[in-house]
């Protein structure tokens, strides 16, 4: 009765997959069906390798919500990789950071010094939490 | 004494009181109470009940969690429902509770049995600690001192509720094998204050000597205390005789040794059972002591009939006393003057230590007469060396205070230096020699 293997299949993955193309007609990020369906596949099967379990809404509608309009995002697979990017990062940070601050501290990145750039992203994040002992602070101080 | 249990459905043996709810599942699986739509009904409430508590536990600042968290929610709930349904008469009104009952409802159910579990267990630690044992067993004590307080100030029933949060060194006589979380420390909590009210009713030094006898070194290791008090106790009933003082002479340990070899195992408990009634006249009225005793009962007729050691003697006061100074009676105002005065008169450095020998018994007497300046420096080293490590740190411990103070006398600085230099300390103590 562990359960948790009730956690992902196609129920799931098709109330993902809804939430991708509301929140995409929303927030100006224009996808097929198809996208959408291939985009929650994604989704389940990097928290499945992040080792991660997700309940209710997914991390997508605010992703969307925060990067769907800028201009370095290319597509559903731009947006599958600041996806895997999200997890890997809340990994490392060990749920210190809410979802929220991550996916700020991201989007100060990416506009920033990174660039648009998730490599660059993902290096100098992973340098920040390296020094800053996965702690909050690592991400969420902008003097480094 | 014989306990007669009704038949049943399910398979008892396959339920763990550690995992109740799963192997209560599978059980009832097994058996067929319940079926593959009930499972997947219970898959479903449960992982409703786990997205609650980690939105609740993430106060909704996160969608997801990492897997081996979730997992140990999972337990958490699990754990909690299986509190619930333990309540059940039997494990088949269990089942129909599972079959019936939303889930939520018996996992809020448990949640308040844990939550009264816990106060309970709180109070009965602190009357435990309240009238603990004197002993010198350094598990007894820190186990009870802060190994249970631990526990209380980590335990969270929310969001780990199976969690045990001690090593519980110290073995209790009642085996508690497959308990976690609040029921095992509960029970563990309850035998303690149980064990603790029978040594109670013994005199400290008399049940250090007993110890002694049991394992010279018995206050450095995690033995029970309970058993050997509780089975030299019945031994002196056995052998006509009272048993407050729970001295069993090397002869009459051969002689029980005898009459139990003779015995069958029923026959065994019988005649503990009808000595522990003859204990139970002999001490004060125990409330609950009598089912905490008679349940040990058939272990310890078990352990007789194995031929493993049950009753032993006492170590001698000559050999037991190294420690009985701190417990010792102390001499009055006078007696201590005078005490002083015939030392410091003393020719000989033999002369002083028989004297000190012979007359004092308390380790504050003792402490006070080296700081009375009737003792050179080699009566000095010759008196703590004898003492035991215990002892000697007892009184390094007293001394390293006042040291450190400005107005710091020399006969002060002097012990302190004789008990730093101490030897092994293995040689019997003044006073008992």
């Amino acid at each position: 009765m562990d359960g948790l293997c009730l956690v992902g299949g196609p129920e799931r993955r098709a109330l993902v997959a809804g939430e991708i193309m509301e929140s995409g007609s929303r927030w100006g990020l224009r996808l097929t069906q198809e996208e959408a369906a291939a985009l929650a596949l994604r989704h389940e099967a990097v928290l499945a390798q992040e080792g991660r379990v997700e309940f209710g809404s997914s991390i997508l509608p605010m992703l969307i919500e925060a990067f769907g309009d800028a201009p370095y995002l290319e597509g559903a697979e731009g947006l599958g990789d600041l996806m895997a990017l999200f997890y890997c990062l809340k990994n490392e940070t060990e749920d210190r950071l809410s979802d929220q601050e991550l996916v700020d501290f991201m989007g100060r990145e990416l506009a920033g010094e990174c660039r648009g750039s998730l490599e660059l992203l993902r290096d100098r994040a992973l340098e920040r939490l390296k020094w800053g002992g996965g702690g909050k602070e690592a991400v969420t101080d902008d003097d480094d | 004494m014989t306990t007669i249990k009704p038949l049943t459905a399910v398979d008892q043996s396959r339920l763990r009181p550690g995992d109740y709810l799963l192997s209560l599942v599978e059980a009832g699986l097994a058996c067929g109470l319940i079926d593959t739509g009930d499972l997947s009904r219970l898959q479903r409430e449960s992982l409703t009940l786990l997205a609650e508590q980690a939105k609740r536990q993430s106060q909704g600042d996160s969608t997801s969690l990492k897997w081996e968290r979730a997992q140990h929610l999972l337990a958490s709930i699990r754990y909690g429902v299986g509190e619930a349904l333990k309540t059940a008469e039997t494990p088949e009104a269990a089942l129909a509770q599972l079959t019936g009952e939303p889930l939520q409802s018996l996992y809020a159910r448990g949640l308040s049995l844990i939550g009264r579990k816990l106060l309970k267990t709180q109070m009965v630690h602190q009357r435990l600690a309240a009238e603990l044992f004197d002993t010198p067993n350094s598990f007894y004590q820190a186990t009870i001192r802060a190994g249970i307080p631990g526990f209380f100030k980590l335990y969270d029933p929310e969001t780990g509720a199976q969690e045990t949060h001690m090593t519980a060194d110290y073995p209790v006589s009642k085996p508690l094998q497959g308990l976690t979380g609040i029921a095992f420390v509960s029970a563990y909590t309850e035998a303690l204050y149980y064990e603790n009210k029978l040594l109670r009713c013994f005199r400290p030094k008399a049940v250090h000597r007993l110890l002694l006898g049991v394992h010279p070194g018995y206050e450095e290791i995690p033995l029970n205390l309970y058993e050997p008090v509780l089975a030299a106790a019945l031994g002196c009933r056995l052998a006509g005789r009272s048993a407050l003082g729970l001295a069993l002479e090397k002869s009459t340990v051969k002689a029980l040794k005898k009459m139990f070899a003779r015995l069958s195992r029923a026959e065994a408990h019988h005649t503990l059972w009808k000595a522990w009634q003859a204990l139970r006249r002999e001490l004060a009225p125990l409330p609950g002591l009598d089912s905490y005793v008679t349940d040990t009962l058939p272990r310890l007729a078990a352990a007789v009939k194995s031929g493993a050691r049950v009753f032993y003697s006492p170590l001698g006061p000559e050999k037991a006393g190294r420690d009985a100074m701190a417990q010792g009676e102390a001499l009055s105002d006078e007696a201590f003057r005078a005490l002083v005065e015939e030392v410091a008169q003393c020719r000989y450095l033999s002369d002083q230590l028989s004297l000190i020998r012979q007359k004092v018994h308390s380790l504050d007497d003792l402490e006070e007469l080296l700081l009375a300046g009737c003792l050179d420096w080699a009566a000095m080293t010759q008196v703590t060396n004898s003492l035991s490590a215990q002892e000697r740190a007892l009184l390094l411990s007293r001394c390293l205070g006042a040291e450190e103070l400005p107005g710091c006398r020399d006969e002060e600085r002097q012990l302190c230096q004789a008990l730093r230099r101490g030897g092994a300390g293995t040689g019997p103590h003044l006073a008992s020699q």
